[in-house]
């Protein structure tokens, strides 16, 4: 698996690419949990690229989108693959997580959830993007 | 495609259960997930059934060919068996003047179903069949699932499919029990309570976008969506509780079918094995992943379990004499790697 972070001002962007299953499900948790460590606390996922993930994967997912409620963060999956999306479906993991269609869509809730220190900067953030 | 190289013969073995959905006789597709594992030698350790996937794992665990039980099941499923009203019953929906209906009734006399049942299973009992069967069953006046792990399997098989309100519950050991769509629909939660390594939940569904026509079609219509939120919340927990491996496996079909729809046997039969090819990579590297986990595991514990027979590290220099060497012998480990363990 294979993940690629962009730290853009309140935001981190992270982009999962490959297989998300139990032989690297460790390794991007304590990725994932180190970024947090460092005071990443708006986590912003790209899910276009996952070709197959399991409970293994999805237990990561869960436990970092819990370790960011706790300090007031949030996770937000955006644009899934066809196969990301049923398995999200099936399991019951979209009844708990927040799965936006784009990557636009993703970050302006973030944003109005008051997390982001204003709107403006969502603009600016989503204008760096081109 | 090439398979991973598993040997279900080591101690490191995953242990596997097999859970399938409710599905009326469209659970006989998951017959080929059996056929699959038997083809590859994979050994079963738990079935847990609910509902139609209750009659497939049953018959499985009676110790029917997959092939046979199927040819026998398309046999006996007929109209009659759905078409012999309670008119007491019915009447009873109406006004309790005209009839009775209440949690013991149906608006379907039993008895054709339940016979059907006897004849297929005799006087087995679930505690004999192999591997072990679970059958999943709902208490119709508490609502709380209730998994039969003793009895006659007629009787569980009938409680287990028993529609309310189409069929009456049946009565086992004081309880009401009917069918198991209403408590657990795929029963992957239990399995994930026994000590399993790899579940593999089969979820028979319907993807129908026509809309549902006359009662009975919307009524079913309401309880498969129902159950579908239930199938997702329980899937979710187990994910949350399960450790290992929990394969989730959709069975598609893009129309509906009734339990007595005969001429459906070859696609049902069709859609068993679809679902096969497109999630066989997937059972293979859940039960991959479990092994090499299993063995990593093993080797870990013989190292601490040597490393605790080891004496106790030694006093500092200055404690032991002036050379700093206590003279005593140095165990080695030799741990085997991944490649020749087992094999």
């Amino acid at each position: 698996m294979e993940v690629i972070k962009e730290k853009r001002t309140d935001l981190t962007f992270l982009y999962l690419k490959g297989r998300l299953d139990a032989e690297n499900a460790k390794s991007l948790e304590e990725n994932l949990l180190k970024l947090i460590d460092e005071g990443a606390r708006q986590m912003i996922v790209d899910c276009s690229k996952i070709d197959f993930i399991n409970n293994a994967g999805l237990r990561v997912l869960l436990s970092v989108a819990k370790r960011l409620t706790k300090l007031d963060g949030r996770l937000a999956l955006h644009s899934p693959s066809p196969i990301a999306k049923q398995i999200f479906d099936s399991s019951g993991f979209g009844m708990v997580a927040r799965i936006y269609d784009t990557r636009e869509e993703a970050a302006a809730n973030v944003a109005h959830s008051g997390l982001l220190s204003s709107a403006d900067n969502l603009q600016k953030i989503l204008k760096n993007d081109n | 495609m090439t398979f991973p190289n598993l040997d279900m013969n080591s101690a490191t073995r995953p242990r596997i259960a097999l859970v399938m959905g409710t599905g009326g006789i469209k659970a006989l597709a998951g017959f080929s997930f059996f056929e699959f594992l038997n083809d590859h030698k994979i050994p079963i350790d738990l079935m847990v059934g609910c509902s139609g996937g209750a009659l497939a794992c049953a018959a499985l665990g009676a110790g029917w060919k997959p092939d046979a039980a199927r040819e026998e099941f398309f046999k006996r499923f007929n109209k009659q068996v759905f078409s012999q009203f309670d008119y007491r019953s019915v009447l009873g929906i109406f006004s309790s003047r005209l009839g009775n209906f209440d949690k013991t009734t149906g608006i379907i006399r039993p008895d054709r179903l339940k016979k059907m049942f006897h004849d297929f299973f005799g006087d087995l009992r679930i505690e004999q069949l192999t591997p072990r069967t679970l059958i999943q069953t709902t208490d119709v006046s508490t609502g709380e699932g209730v998994v039969l792990t003793k009895g006659l399997v007629a009787e569980a098989v009938y409680a287990s499919c028993a529609f309310f309100p189409a069929f009456p519950p049946a009565k086992i050991d004081g309880r009401y029990l009917g069918d198991g769509i209403y408590s657990a629909p795929v029963p992957v939660m239990e399995a994930t309570k026994r000590n399993i390594d790899v579940v593999i939940a089969l979820d028979f569904k319907e993807k129908v976008t026509s809309e549902p026509k006359g009662f009975f079609s919307a009524f079913y219509r309401h309880i498969d969506n129902t159950m579908r939120t239930l199938t997702r919340s329980q899937m979710f927990m187990s994910i949350e509780m399960h450790h290992h491996e929990i394969v989730m496996v959709e069975v598609n079909f893009d129309h509906s079918i009734n339990p007595w729809d005969l001429n459906e046997a070859p696609f049902i039969i069709e859609a068993g094995r679809r679902a096969v090819e497109e999630n066989k990579m997937m059972i293979l590297t859940a039960l991959d992943t479990l092994q090499k986990r299993k063995t990593g595991l093993l080797q870990q514990n013989l190292v601490q379990a040597l490393d605790s027979q080891k004496p106790a590290a030694p006093p500092p220099a200055e404690k032991r004499g002036e050379s700093g060497y206590d003279n005593k012998p140095r165990r080695t480990v030799v741990i085997p790697d991944d490649k020749n363990q087992g094999r």
